[in-house]
């Protein structure tokens, strides 16, 4: 399998997926033009990658904005993770955020609130 | 097979009598009913988040928008208004000075010798001292006075609903604290400013009082600086009054 690297542009954010490590990152800004579009190949690497390894799975994501259909995307991603997990997979989620961006930390919050994975809230 | 006889009407009451079972074709729709309202509860938590992380998304917008405008209309180094966020200042001005009748004064300030400071000192002093300046208008100048840094070492006072005397006496107060000014490290150095002013009467447009307030401040400046000069518009002439 191999990994899912994406350059960031000003709407989309950085992507590398490691599936040898299973560190899968994501930073940036999110408001493609295409939102179901650009994520569809990364939710499809995800489930490919949860069902072919059996590692431990970490994503760290830092993403300063995100519209509605990215949301919604990484709810879907969110929603993979959490199944995995619940499944005994070891997996951990790390927000990473601008302390000065208050929003951020809500907005993680949020993200948080109905998973039961780990789901670690940084200030950087 | 009608829709009457479709659902039928078997209505059975479960043994806690809770629980109102409905058979379709045969088959129980109860499981099914309490599936789709399950995926229905869990759709509606998802499009709520959806929408309450939109929403904070939405702020952070209107933030980062009021930030640069902020930023768009505010010189940074003084804090004053550039001439970007001078103008809306003006039109808001024009708007009350037409309805009110009133008066009002602009004054026009050139620090004296700028150049000499930052080529003796270097570029960092001459932003101290600018910095001084506009901490000094500030502080001087009330809420309805508006203070602008118009470019380089020149500064903009508009005072709304103002006298003659209280403009010259506006005057006097910043020419006095820019001469008692102290810059560290350039203690010797002696400061002043140069300001040309316009008291106007009438309704007029903003842009041609500053006009003539700059007319003035080039004729303090021909004069030998350090001093206020007043248009005056009946001549079309200037008179030194400080």
């Amino acid at each position: 399998m191999e990994s899912l690297n994406q350059i960031a542009s000003t709407s989309s954010p950085a992507i590398h997926f490691d599936p040898i490590s299973g560190q899968l990152m994501m930073s940036g800004e999110s408001y493609p033009e295409n939102t179901f579009e650009f994520y569809a190949p990364v939710i499809g690497w995800l489930k490919e990658f949860i069902a072919e390894k059996d590692i431990a799975v970490t994503l760290t994501l830092e993403l300063a904005y995100l519209n509605t259909g990215s949301v919604k995307c990484l709810m879907d991603i969110f929603d993979i993770l959490e199944d995995a997990y619940s499944e005994g997979r070891i997996v951990t989620v790390i927000w990473r955020y601008h302390a000065k961006n208050p929003r951020a930390l809500e907005t993680a919050e949020e993200f948080s609130e109905d998973l039961t994975l780990p789901f670690h809230i940084e200030a950087i | 097979m009608s829709v009457q006889d479709d659902i039928l009407p078997l209505a059975e009451l479960d043994e806690h009598y809770t629980c109102l079972t409905v058979q379709y074709a045969g088959h129980p729709l109860l499981a099914e009913l309490a599936l789709l309202n399950q995926k229905y509860q869990r759709l509606e938590r998802r499009l709520n988040k959806i929408t309450r992380i939109g929403d904070l998304m939405q702020a952070q917008i209107m933030e980062l928008n009021s930030e640069l405008n902020l930023r768009a209309n505010t010189d940074p180094l003084t804090g004053l208004f550039n001439r970007s966020g001078l103008y809306p200042q003006m039109k808001q001005l024009a708007k009350q000075l037409a309805t009110e009748h009133q008066f009002f004064g602009v004054l026009l300030l050139d620090l004296d010798y700028f150049k000499e400071v930052n080529d003796e000192f270097g570029h960092l002093k001459g932003d101290q001292l600018l910095v001084a300046v506009g901490n000094i208008l500030q502080s001087i100048t009330s809420s309805q006075d508006v203070c602008a840094r118009w470019g380089g070492e020149e500064f903009l006072i508009l005072l709304p609903n103002c006298t003659e005397t209280s403009l010259i006496s506006m005057a006097d107060s910043v020419m006095r604290a820019i001469r008692s000014l102290q810059l560290p490290g350039a203690e010797k150095r002696s400061l002043t400013v140069s300001i040309g002013a316009y008291f106007c009467q009438q309704s007029e447009i903003i842009d041609d009082s500053i006009r003539k307030a700059d007319l003035a401040m080039y004729c303090a400046k021909a004069q030998g600086r350090d001093q206020l000069v007043i248009y005056t518009p009946a001549l079309g002439e200037t008179r030194v009054v400080l």
